[in-house]
């Protein structure tokens, strides 16, 4: 099935979107470790 | 045996190759133009005449028609980025902003490698269209310069396929080789549009002026795009001190790292391969694992004490080395001086684990970091289970894929390949009398077409580090396979001139 250019742009910015989402869950993740260990070594 | 059409047609592309450096010099002397560089302007004016008299006299007289065949591929490809290298060095040393032209060499194959190690004396009073010179070599070599030859100069046919596997890709989008290398070069544009805006206003928020904000936003795209590490400023990204520049670095960067197979499966409606992909899971697991390990260390020997500074600068120089991208927000000397060596070696392993395969970053691979700890499991369960039992190890990536024998191989000899530029790289530093850690950590750097540097990398350094650090940013972004064809047909040269 042919996808409409509406739908291609649609799909390029939940595609860019989700893989934004690695880089921000991992870097949230890593935040996450510094404070608990700053905090755990106080 | 390599014969005399063979070393014709070797010869016949390689002048298409140098004619596609000759047409990319074409965008920085524009940059030259929009700057007012008129010096620079003939510099590269120069460069281009070179190559493309250069590219005319070879493929004139290595006219070819044959096919290409998978060594001849090897040999090209391994040729092309030595040659990249060597026509790309010429406007950085016509310019003068390099010692000497060995020097730009270096800078050039850092470049076309997107490893990031630089020998440039004064960043920071580089003219500009030099400064976009380096930057635009950083974002086609992502891509790859023979996946750019094919989708601008190259002819189709079977020989494209293996050129681009040549050239240390291993997977196809498309069946078509200029369909999949215009499909490279499409996202990456994409991304360093989309990049390049949210640059400029993190730019403007950091207080740049507009003019400047925008070539930073470009040059820092292309090189966080394509996990190359060169910057526009000596301090790399400390430069700004800006929490949003790193913030919008490293989303661009990890980005950057992922199989390009992957970003068409995603940006085409398959979002869920994001979260099943086995180079995502591996590559995901490594970073968490060693992040612990790099900042406990950290905090444990007070280096940085609050948990703000520890994800600035331990988590950013960390990340930066595990995407293989090299932007920094320490100074080097830092990194040999301050940091334990737990934390540095840590950021070494990361180095060489490196990105995902078919994508710009450099190292052993996510792939076949993922692929290898499957064949553990595999080889383990064989012992427990009963000796009946049928073990098969199954990993998703972009399909449902059983652990074949051949693609373990595969992914040991290059883990086993890394392991031994690795070495020979820390051996030679060590030998003029730096110390280990750091010897480890620059060499994995250039090997793992990382960038990231513990002081060793200056234009003062030893002659012969300098030519190691360059084989070992070619032979890591070549995946040394494509060396070892290349040595075999170097070999057999030297044997036809000996017996003629």
């Amino acid at each position: 099935m042919k996808k409409t250019f509406l739908e291609i742009e649609k799909d390029l910015l939940r595609g860019v979107l989700t893989e934004a989402a690695v880089p921000i869950v991992l870097m949230v993740m890593a935040f996450i470790i510094c404070f608990m260990l700053s905090w755990w070594s106080k | 045996m390599i014969t005399k059409s063979d070393f014709k047609l070797i010869g016949y592309h390689l002048g298409r190759v140098t004619l596609g450096v000759g047409l990319m010099m074409l965008v920085p002397a524009f940059t030259a133009v929009l700057f007012r560089e008129w010096a620079i302007f003939l510099d590269f004016i120069t460069s281009i005449s070179i190559c493309v008299i250069l590219s005319h006299v070879t493929r004139n007289l290595f006219y070819s028609e044959e096919e290409l065949k998978f060594k001849h591929a090897m040999s090209i490809a391994a040729f092309a980025w030595i040659l990249g290298s060597m026509l790309g060095a010429l406007p950085l040393w016509l310019s003068g902003s390099m010692n000497s032209y060995l020097d730009g060499v270096f800078d050039a194959m850092s470049g076309w490698t997107t490893c990031g190690l630089t020998l440039v004396p004064d960043i920071d009073h580089l003219p500009y269209s030099i400064n976009f010179w380096r930057h635009f070599m950083q974002f086609i070599g992502g891509a790859g310069i023979v996946v750019f030859a094919l989708a601008v100069v190259t002819r189709r046919g079977r020989g494209a396929v293996r050129l681009y596997l040549a050239e240390g890709r291993e997977e196809r989008i498309f069946p078509s080789m200029t369909t999949t290398s215009r499909i490279i070069l499409s996202i990456s544009v994409l991304y360093l549009i989309i990049g390049s805006i949210i640059q400029f206003f993190a730019g403007m928020y950091a207080g740049m002026p507009l003019k400047y904000a925008l070539y930073d936003a470009v040059c820092y795209t292309m090189a966080a795009f394509s996990t190359g590490g060169f910057a526009p400023h000596s301090q790399s990204v400390l430069f700004y001190h800006s929490t949003v520049y790193e913030i919008v670095t490293i989303i661009i960067f990890v980005i950057g790292a992922f199989n390009f197979a992957l970003h068409f499966a995603v940006l085409n409606g398959n979002r869920k391969e994001v979260y099943k992909n086995i180079e995502i899971i591996t590559f995901s697991t490594t970073v968490i694992v060693l992040t612990i390990v790099t900042t406990s260390w950290l905090l444990h020997y007070g280096i940085y004490s609050d948990y703000v500074t520890l994800f600035r600068k331990g988590f950013y120089q960390f990340i930066s080395g595990h995407t293989t991208t090299g932007f920094s927000t320490i100074y080097p000397i830092q990194m040999s001086k301050e940091w334990p060596n737990l934390p540095e070696f840590a950021v070494t392993i990361a180095m060489l684990l490196g990105a995902c395969a078919c994508s710009t970053g450099g190292g052993v691979k996510a792939l076949r970091v993922g692929i290898t700890s499957k064949l553990f499991s595999r080889e383990v369960k064989k012992i427990i289970y009963p000796e009946t039992a049928v073990v098969v190890e199954k990993y998703h990536h972009l399909t449902n894929t059983p652990l074949r024998d051949d693609y373990a191989r595969g992914a040991l000899l290059v883990i086993v390949g890394y392991i031994i530029l690795f070495a020979f790289g820390t051996m030679i530093t060590m030998f003029f009398g730096y110390n280990a850690v750091d010897s480890m950590f620059e060499s994995a750097s250039a090997v793992g077409n990382t960038g990231l540097s513990s002081g060793i990398t200056s234009y003062t350094m030893p002659v012969v580090i300098k030519v190691t650090y360059i084989f070992l940013m070619w032979a890591g972004r070549l995946e040394i396979l494509s060396v070892f064809v290349l040595l075999g047909v170097v070999y057999s040269a030297m044997r036809r001139v000996h017996y003629m």
